[in-house]
Order: C-alpha cells, then sequence, then structure tokens
C-alpha cells in the first residue's frame, strides 16, 4: 500500500514573540485535493501559521512540510508549487492591471497567454488597462488571487481572501476558489466568515491562542459540539466569538 | 436618534482621539528621538562648523626648510604656518584650505597669494605688517596653485551628494516602502529569489544613477565651466564606487525597518549629517580638528574628496585607488550586515 505525502504537513509548530507564544504547539496536515479553513478571531495564531506553512518566517520549534519538501533545505522547490494571497498586501499601485499579471506570470515562467487566461479567469478583461492603485477593493482582491494563481499551483494558501470585499466581489472569489477546487487544486484558507468556510472547505480548523481546538466537517463539529452554528460552537470552546 | 454627535459627545472623542495619537507617539522611541534628539544633534553640527571661535588672521603654508627661519620672523600669532610636504601644500593651495605660501628667499620673504582674493589680500596685509620696521622686504607673487572656482568645488561634492541620496533613498527607502506596503513578503513568497528581488530594486537604480548624475556634470561644464583634468575613466570608477558603497548602505539602512516614521527618520539621519559634515558645500576641515579623523572616513567625505581631487587636480590611479576600496570596503561591508538583518515581512 503506497502512503500519500499530504500536501501540507504541520507537525509540533511553535512560534515566540518574545513570551508570546503565537503559535503553540499546532500538528496539522492536509491531504492533496482537500480544502482547509482556518477559523478563529483576531489574534489566534493564523496568520502566525500561515506566514509559517509560506515560508515567510521559520518556526522556532517544529517542521513544515510542503508535498514532502521541507522549508529547510528545499524552498525553491515549494515556492514554484505554492500560490499565496497575503493578507492585507498592496499591489504596486502605479503599475496597470496587465502589467502586474505579466510580472507575477514572469516569476513561474508563463508568458502574455497565461496573462490572458488568468484576466479570464478573474474577470478583468475591462481593467486591465487601469492601475491598480484606481480599481475597487472586489477588483483588486480578484488581481491579487490571480497573482497568487498566477504559476497555477498545486497548492494555494489564502489569508482572509474576502477580508473588506462587498458581498458581490465575495461571490465572486467564491466562483474562482470553487472552481480552483474541481480543477484538483489543495485550499488552505484563513477566514472570519463562518459561510466562507462552509460553502468552500471540506473540513474547518477552529484556532484559539495559538492553539487548534477542534477540526472536522462543519456537520461534524456541530454534531460534536452539539451547537446550531460554528460561531456557537467557539463561544462554548473558547469563551469568545470568532467576530467580535 | 441623531447621527450627530452633541457638543459635549464629541469634545470627549476629540479628546480621546488626541490623546490616543499622543500616546503612540511617545510610546514610539524612535519616533520620539527624530523629533526632539535628531534636530538637536543637528543643531549641535551645524554650530560646531558656524558657531566655534574661529581665530582672525591667515593661514599659510610653508616647507620644513624655511619653517624655522620663517617663524623666526613672522612672530605675529594672526599669521598661522601649516609645515606641509610639497605635495600636500599644493593640495593645500588647490582646493583653497589655506590663503597662500611663504617661503624664504634671497630677498627676503617670499609671499605666494592671489591678490585678487579677500584672503590674498588680508595674508598680505598681516605679513606685511608683522614685518614693519624689519630688514625684511616682502616680495609678492602668484601662487602656483590656488582653488579654482566654487563650482569646481561645489560639483565634484554635488555629484557625490546625487550618488548618495539616488542609493539611499533609491535603495534604502524603496526597499523599506516596499516592506512597509507588504510587496516585499509578497515578492519573497514567489519563486522569484530573495538576490533577485534585491538585485531588481538595485539594478533599476543603477540606470537611474548614470542618467542623474551625467545630466547635473552637464550642467556643470555647460553653464559653469566646470572642468574635468583627470581622466574620465577614473572619475566613473570613483563614482561607481561610490554607488556601490552608499548601495550597500542603503540596504543595511533598510534592513529591519517596520514603521513608516522609522522609514523617514533613518534615512534622514544618514543623509543630512554626511551632507553637512562631508565638504559638499564647504570644505569639512572647517570643522574642529577632533572631527576630523571621523569625518574624512565618511563614505561621503571619501567619494566627494576623490571625485574632485580627480577632476580639479587630475589626481590619478594612485592616489585615487585607496580610496576606491574604502568605497568599496564600505558597500560590502554594510551590504553583508545588511542582508544578514534583512527581515522579509
Amino acid at each position: 500500500m503506497t502512503e500519500t505525502v499530504p500536501s501540507i504537513h504541520v507537525q509540533s509548530v511553535v512560534k515566540r514573540y518574545g513570551t508570546l507564544a503565537a503559535v503553540a504547539g499546532v500538528d496539522l496536515s492536509i491531504a492533496k485535493g482537500e480544502s482547509v479553513a482556518l477559523l478563529g478571531p483576531n489574534g489566534a495564531g493564523k496568520t502566525t501559521l500561515v506566514e509559517m506553512i509560506e515560508g515567510l518566517i521559520p518556526p522556532d520549534e517544529g517542521e513544515i512540510r510542503i508535498d514532502g519538501l521541507s522549508w529547510k533545505t528545499q524552498a525553491g522547490s515549494i515556492r514554484g508549487k505554492l500560490g499565496t494571497c497575503l493578507q492585507d498586501a498592496k499591489l504596486p499601485e502605479r503599475l496597470r492591471v496587465e502589467e502586474i499579471l505579466e510580472l507575477f506570470c514572469s516569476f513561474h515562467g508563463r508568458g502574455r497567454e497565461r496573462v490572458e487566461e488568468l484576466l479570464l479567469l478573474v474577470e478583468l478583461g475591462e481593467a486591465r488597462r487601469q492601475l491598480a492603485g484606481k480599481i475597487s477593493g472586489g477588483q483588486r482582491q480578484r488581481l491579487a488571487l490571480a497573482c497568487a494563481i498566477a504559476g497555477e499551483p498545486d497548492i494555494l494558501v489564502l489569508d482572509e481572501p474576502t477580508t473588506g470585499v462587498d458581498p458581490a466581489a465575495r461571490r465572486q472569489i467564491w466562483g474562482i476558489l470553487e472552481g480552483l477546487r474541481a480543477r484538483g487544486a489543495t485550499l488552505l484558507m484563513t477566514t472570519h466568515f463562518m459561510d466562507e468556510a462552509e460553502r468552500l472547505c471540506d473540513r474547518v480548523v477552529l484556532m484559539e491562542s495559538g492553539r487548534i481546538l477542534e477540526q472536522g466537517t462543519v456537520s461534524e463539529l456541530l454534531e460534536r459540539g452539539g451547537a446550531s452554528s460554528l460561531d456557537d460552537l467557539f463561544l462554548r470552546l473558547a469563551g469568545r466569538r470568532i467576530v467580535e | 436618534m441623531s447621527g450627530r454627535l452633541s457638543g459635549k459627545a464629541r469634545a470627549r472623542a476629540l479628546y480621546l482621539f488626541t490623546k490616543a495619537h499622543l500616546l503612540e507617539f511617545f510610546r514610539e522611541p524612535g519616533v520620539v528621538f527624530w523629533a526632539f534628539g535628531f534636530p538637536l544633534l543637528l543643531s549641535w553640527a551645524l554650530g560646531l562648523a558656524f558657531l566655534s571661535p574661529k581665530p582672525l588672521g591667515t593661514e599659510l603654508v610653508v616647507s620644513q626648510a624655511d619653517s624655522a627661519a620663517v617663524r623666526q620672523v613672522v612672530t605675529d600669532p594672526s599669521v598661522r604656518l601649516r609645515v606641509l610636504s610639497e605635495e600636500a601644500a599644493m593640495r593645500a593651495l588647490r582646493r583653497g584650505e589655506v590663503a597662500g605660501r611663504i617661503a624664504t628667499g634671497p630677498d627676503g620673504i617670499r609671499l605666494e597669494v592671489d591678490t585678487a582674493s579677500q584672503d590674498g589680500v588680508m595674508a598680505r596685509l598681516l605679513v606685511e605688517r608683522t614685518l614693519a620696521g624689519a630688514a625684511n622686504r616682502v616680495k609678492v607673487e602668484a601662487p602656483v596653485a590656488s582653488a579654482g572656482n566654487y563650482a569646481d568645488f561645489l560639483f565634484p561634492g554635488m555629484l557625490a551628494l546625487g550618488l548618495m541620496n539616488g542609493c539611499l533613498w533609491g535603495i534604502g527607502f524603496g526597499l523599506m516602502d516596499l516592506r512597509l506596503r507588504k510587496l516585499l513578503r509578497l515578492f519573497a513568497a514567489t519563486p522569484l529569489s530573495r538576490v533577485d528581488i534585491l538585485l531588481s530594486v538595485v539594478l533599476a537604480r543603477m540606470v537611474i544613477l548614470p542618467l542623474e548624475s551625467g545630466l547635473l556634470w552637464g550642467f556643470g561644464m555647460v553653464v559653469f565651466g566646470v572642468h574635468l583634468h583627470g581622466n574620465v575613466f577614473l572619475f566613473v570608477l570613483a563614482a561607481a564606487s561610490g554607488a556601490v558603497a552608499f548601495s550597500g548602505i542603503g540596504v543595511l539602512a533598510a534592513s529591519r525597518v517596520g514603521h513608516n516614521q522609522a522609514a523617514y527618520g533613518i534615512m534622514n539621519a544618514l543623509t543630512i549629517p554626511m551632507t553637512i559634515v562631508s565638504g559638499i558645500f564647504f570644505s569639512w576641515t572647517r570643522f574642529p580638528s577632533w572631527l576630523h579623523p571621523v569625518v574624512e572616513w565618511l563614505p561621503l567625505t571619501v567619494l566627494a574628496d576623490l571625485l574632485r581631487s580627480i577632476s580639479s587636480e587630475g589626481a590619478g590611479l594612485a592616489h585615487a585607488l585607496p580610496r576606491v576600496l574604502v568605497l568599496l570596503a564600505w558597500g560590502l561591508l554594510a551590504g553583508s550586515v545588511g542582508l544578514r538583518l534583512f527581515r522579509w515581512r
């Protein structure tokens, strides 16, 4: 029997800032093609965990493997497999939409044809000549998503991909992410939105104070905890709501 | 309920908001330093240059061989004598650090001063006064070397200043800005290597700098008649080594900064003091002598003096090479420390 290597494997990971443990011993494994939501209030440690998975900061303890590869020794190979969409990242405001896409495609060795594909996928064809600083928040978020998937990554890590966008733009982004899921991409996303997690993810991981409180499918979690919603469940487990 | 605040509620909100800004300010030591400490330091440095009591009089160079004889007859303390070798004397005359040269001659004292300049007239008057009544005669001659016009002094300095500002603001502040806008981490998460990310910033600046420098020097030549007496390739090599020095310092300056105000603060802290003390607008020898050992090794001083020596004095490779190496050492040392400390988020 062959054992499948998980897309993301986080083992006993700890990250401290001074005396504060932002991530305090997390184990998490995400299978290929699986879609997982990290859910938790601000300060729960989601972004720190995601930044370690993205290789932006090293863990103080433990190990993170992406598709079986270690950040310590195979960072270059991992970056080709991983697409990232960072929380609040500003795109270069004085570049046009298509110029930014061309730039990010070039990071993955992709040319103009990929730019056209992306413009079509994220529905930014009409805005292609506009400066990134002049487009709407929803368009900017779709542009950031397009940059993240410029290299057609196997694994996509998204830190609050729909925060700060209007409901219509959120639904557009959901549509794009559902399309990526359907093509077999592994998805890890942090979010404050329960409906987003329920709709897009196979599994939900609840985080608080740098630790994983619970994980499972939404129905499993609600049944196990005897709660009517994920927010209620979180309130019972952590004593506070996810969005306060 | 109305959306507008009542007068009392509005005043309270304004008070709390103001207080919040003040708390933010005073809880950031870096910002406090740039707001209060840095202006004091700058004022102090400027005061050293312009307010230190300078003795009235003149300064003249004299050779080792003539110094004893000259000192016997020129006893007025307002005539200061600087004993220098021939080569050092010529350099001091060309840079305008001294008013002229004094020596003993067969007919008495030989004074080489530019009598068309204020400093030259002052030197002549003081020397003649101190010798009045004595048997010595003063023979006044035109100096064999003298400082060029102010443009010859200023433009090499301005070129050095432009290179410093171009590298520190273009590379250093550019990287800080990328980090503050979270673009650095966005790029760092792509397959593009981190060295390439930094290199792209440096290369962009290396395209702009020759344009900036060429324009400035061309302006100096056309408008002020600035001359390049030395070798043009050596001049370009000197400028390039300056760019290396300030690129490295730019990377070091940008390595840790994560706050907007700190970014401006650190850039100003690097550029303003060097602009003042490194001899861009006036000779750094005006500062007290105890400061010279520090000032003369600052990268902007080394670069400005090097460019000036090549352009005004026609200095060759033997003079330039050690200074080029000093500039490269600045760049490599600062750059390697900067890369080691560099934060991508």
